[in-house]
């Protein structure tokens, strides 16, 4: 260290902030002018103690207590958040909602261009028998009473078709209008065609059970084509129309199989799940 | 109560105890008041600037965040007010006291009575200090405050640099200029029991 840095760190070392103290006092002890510099600068100092120190009148300090005292507290307001989801939450309720939206989407409709040709009318089979059970369930079905039960349809099941339309009729407007609504919502999702005729002849007339007809129709196509098998849409549509029939053992060997194939498989075993136990 | 640390103090007047407000007065009013007068170099407005700074204090508690320390949050508040107050003296054009007036060859603080050392503190060394406080109002303002900060409140140089939003090497080149300044100013108290 030589004079200069000395210099600039004696201030420094008089305030004890001094970089290097070692330093400084080894060139005070054998620099006579650094010496000086650094007794003039702590006489300075010294001198600047004897500032005098005056004090504030105590009527002030008793008017600055007094409005101290009148100062009522903030209060922490009720936090309204607390009423509100947090953001987080909100997004986790929207991502969730559209997964739902997504989920619920027909899969012709979301995945058109993932199914076959050939498959393509059995999808579009099943979901159109689907949106006209709904529709017959939801009050069309009660000209069933009125016209009688489908030709072919043993008694058993004519008599539980006959005792369920009855009840359908009993069911409450608002929720049979919400039915149609939601048919009627998924008309364009069915690819914005018309209804196969044979299912459009099923809805105006609504004369036999749809589920009935759908098993019939299948039972007369593996019939006629020993090779035919449902494809996993149908298989769960005719699980779905056994369960509607509550003939559980087919409705669970239908549904089981609709549960092998990844795309029916959410829908089944949900369907499983609601399935009475044998 | 008076061992519990500034922001603490502070953070239970906000919850309404009056009585850690009063620990933090009795605790600064002396320093602050000081910085007042020396900056505002008249003990009226001082005691007027006095009582805006606590004022602020008792008005901003709840703005105090804790990011400094509550006794550079304090100050800050205090030289704020100082520079309002000088400019305001600037912008309506008031001439130093000490300023010889057309009329008379005596300047007013020489005229009015005032706190200027009486005959006892002369005889005491009154007067000594008094020159002190003077060299002290002289100082520019730059200079004098930061002289202040360190003199009466005993900040580090970078907390003196918090305050006046200066980098700490220029807050150091400020009190060392304000020491030569005083060293000038009080060169003829040559004898060393006088200082």
């Amino acid at each position: 260290m030589n004079c200069d840095e000395c210099n600039e760190q004696v201030l420094e070392l008089i305030e004890r902030e001094a970089v290097d103290r070692d330093g400084v006092r080894e060139i005070l002890a054998r620099c006579p002018e650094c010496r000086a510099a650094f007794d003039e600068l702590k006489a300075v100092l010294l001198a600047a103690e004897q500032l005098p120190i005056e004090q504030p009148p105590v009527e002030l300090d008793a008017t600055i207590l007094r409005a101290a005292g009148a100062r009522v507290p903030e209060e922490v307001p009720v936090k309204k958040r607390r009423l509100q989801p947090a953001p987080w939450a909100m997004a986790a309720i929207a991502m969730l909602a559209v997964g739902v939206g997504v989920w619920t989407i027909p899969q012709e409709a979301a995945f058109e261009g993932d199914v076959a040709p050939a498959d393509e009318k059995h999808a579009e089979d099943a979901v159109v028998a689907e949106q006209v059970r709904e529709d017959a369930e939801a009050g069309l079905a009660g000209s069933l009473a009125v016209a009688g039960p489908a030709p072919g349809m043993n008694a058993p099941a004519r008599a539980f078709q006959l005792a369920k339309t009855e009840a359908k009729k009993g069911q409450p407007e608002p929720q049979r209008a919400k039915r149609r609504a939601r048919l009627s919502e998924n008309e364009p999702r069915a690819g914005g065609q018309a209804p196969a005729p044979a299912s459009v002849a099923m809805a105006d007339g609504a004369q036999a059970s749809v589920c009935e007809l759908k098993i019939d129709e299948t039972e007369r196509r593996a019939r006629a084509d020993e090779d035919y098998a449902p494809t996993p849409d149908e298989e769960l549509a005719i699980g779905k129309c056994y369960q509607e029939l509550d003939n559980v053992t087919e409705a669970r060997k239908w549904l089981e199989r609709a549960a092998t194939h990844r795309k029916t498989k959410a829908a089944a075993k949900k369907a499983l799940r609601q399935l009475a136990p044998e | 109560m008076s061992d519990l640390c500034d922001e603490l103090l502070l953070a239970a007047y906000r919850e309404g105890d009056s009585r850690a407000f009063e620990t933090l007065l009795v605790r600064y009013r002396g320093p602050i008041f000081n910085f007042l007068l020396r900056s505002a170099r008249d003990r009226g407005r001082a005691e007027e600037l006095y009582q805006d700074v606590w004022m602020k204090v008792i008005e901003r508690c709840d703005d105090f965040r804790g990011d400094a320390k509550f006794a550079t949050w304090l100050y800050t508040i205090a030289r704020n007010l100082c520079i309002d107050h000088q400019r305001k003296m600037k912008f309506r054009g008031h001439a130093s006291l000490d300023a010889p007036q057309p009329q008379s060859a005596r300047p007013v603080g020489e005229r009015v009575a005032s706190f200027a050392p009486s005959t006892e503190e002369l005889a005491s060394g009154g007067l000594v200090r008094e020159r002190i406080a003077h060299a002290v109002e002289e100082l520019p303002d730059e200079q004098r405050e930061v002289f202040l900060l360190r003199q009466l409140q005993g900040f580090a140089f970078r907390e003196i640099a918090g305050v006046v939003g200066a980098p700490v090497n220029t807050v150091k080149s400020r009190m060392r200029y304000a020491l030569e300044h005083l060293q000038h100013a009080l060169s003829d108290l040559k004898e060393p029991h006088e200082l």
